[in-house]
């Protein structure tokens, strides 16, 4: 009864169309990332069996637990030497931010804003009332262009936040590269803690081999013909 | 088509996960930064106690000593070139051989990194116990079984360190360091002089199958 009541014209057919195809393109999108993520993952958890692997194959380590203890005090000391960069360029654009505060006397300054911040240096639109739907009364899909608020512009109060602003991208993106390795590292100490040690008996079968040094299925050999064999011999 | 559909579905399933993704990277970044910190003030203290806080750890370094130990008691040629270039005199060059050289058989005696970081099963070594010696005489590196641990002292872990580190001697170490990072050893291309060297001994096949 309700789908009797809807009814659709060929022009908003053509757009519920169009929506489904950007919406399967944009989960196929998102299908194509995560799988380049998954693939750098395995990339970065296999830079550990360079670290680990003289200890296994040497046979220092011989058991799961000390093997998974010492790789991960390993891991975790990588991932401190691979941080301190990222760290330390936060803290410098941190130091930056707190010191254009002291000198402006200023504690509230905003260093993201489009008047004294980094996003003078931006393109910024409204995209507020881009996008206007109804439902209730009529259906209606609206789309207006955005609105431009700020064109890139040069403002020197905003030193701080140009310097802070790409610093803290930067050194964040880079730490939070430097966590994905971490848990890459970690699902492979995972992995190979249970692969390396691990006595997989799939392919054995005792009965078999029993059976086989039994002869099975031949005549048994009598006392006369294993004279006459050795005779022969 | 088949993979578009796949790369729908996966796009699907990583929409779903995303949220727990981001959940467990937040999570690492803050524990990550708790560890951070702890292992900043603990290198600091190592600093002012005169050490570092250093990548290779104590289980590192007995695995190094076991490999570089080895490596003289290896009869695979790969490990023993420097060996050999130092036995032949440097003013002498090498002439290349008139006769054809015929191919090498395969050596099937050739030792995996395992077997050269270990003895060999010691089934196969009674078997071979004739030519392995005959081998050892021709490469003039006698083996060194006491620096060696054998299967059952691997089991015992405390035990294999410290026989490791007095049963190794100065003499035993190569004169080549050994590094878990630089694979030169290995992978260093073998330079026509040192090809023909081994020619010349006839019957030295280097094989990197169990590479």
């Amino acid at each position: 009864m309700l789908i009797e009541l809807i009814k659709l014209t060929e022009s908003d057919k053509r757009l519920i169309v169009a929506l489904l195809l950007i919406l399967i393109l944009f989960f196929v999108i998102v299908g194509f990332i995560g799988y380049l993520i998954v693939r750098v993952m395995k990339w970065q958890g296999k830079r550990l069996d360079t670290g680990v692997s003289d200890v296994v194959y040497s046979r220092v380590i011989t058991d799961k637990k000390t093997f998974s203890k010492y790789a991960h005090k390993k891991n975790w000391i990588i991932f401190y030497k691979a941080a301190r960069i990222p760290v330390v360029i936060m803290l410098v654009s941190s130091l930056i931010l707190l010191i254009r505060d002291i000198i402006y006397h200023d504690f509230t300054y905003n260093p993201f804003d489009t008047t004294e911040g980094f996003a003078t240096i931006l393109f910024c639109w409204d995209f507020s009332d881009v996008i206007q739907i109804k439902f209730i009364t009529e259906f209606s899909f609206i789309i207006k262009a955005p609105i431009l608020i700020n064109e890139p512009h040069f403002v020197l109060e905003a030193w701080g936040g140009y310097l802070f602003v790409p610093g803290i991208i930067i050194g964040g993106l880079w730490y939070l590269w430097c966590v994905q390795s971490l848990i890459s590292r970690t699902l492979r100490i995972k992995k190979l803690s249970e692969s390396i040690f691990d006595k997989n008996l799939d392919n054995f079968n005792q009965n078999e081999q029993l059976m086989n040094s039994l002869n099975v299925g031949q005549k048994p050999i009598t006392p006369d013909e294993k004279k006459v064999e050795e005779e022969q011999k | 088509m088949e993979g578009l559909f796949k790369s729908f579905g996966k796009g699907l399933l990583y929409i779903f996960v995303l949220p727990f993704f981001l959940l467990v990277m937040a999570g690492y970044a803050l524990v990550g930064l708790i560890a951070f910190i702890f292992l900043f003030f603990k290198s600091i203290i190592l600093f002012f106690c005169g050490r570092s806080l250093d990548i290779e750890l104590p289980e590192d370094k007995k695995a190094k000593a076991i490999i570089q130990s080895a490596i003289p008691a290896s009869s695979n040629p790969v490990f023993n070139q420097g060996n050999m270039q130092q036995s032949l005199p440097s003013n002498v060059p090498s002439e290349p051989t008139p006769t054809p050289v015929m191919p090498a058989p395969v050596n099937t005696n050739q030792h995996s990194v395992e077997e050269a970081c270990f003895n060999q099963d010691k089934t196969t070594t009674f078997e071979n116990d004739e030519e392995t010696q005959a081998e050892t005489n021709n490469h003039q590196v006698p083996l060194q079984k006491e620096a060696i641990p054998s299967i059952d002292e691997k089991e015992n872990g405390s035990a294999i360190a410290e026989s490791n580190d007095s049963n190794i001697q100065p003499n035993n170490i190569s004169e080549k360091k050994y590094s878990p990072k630089k694979t030169s050893l290995i992978d260093e291309p073998i330079e026509e002089d040192d090809k023909k060297i081994d020619d010349s001994h006839n019957g030295i096949d280097i094989d990197f199958k169990d590479f």
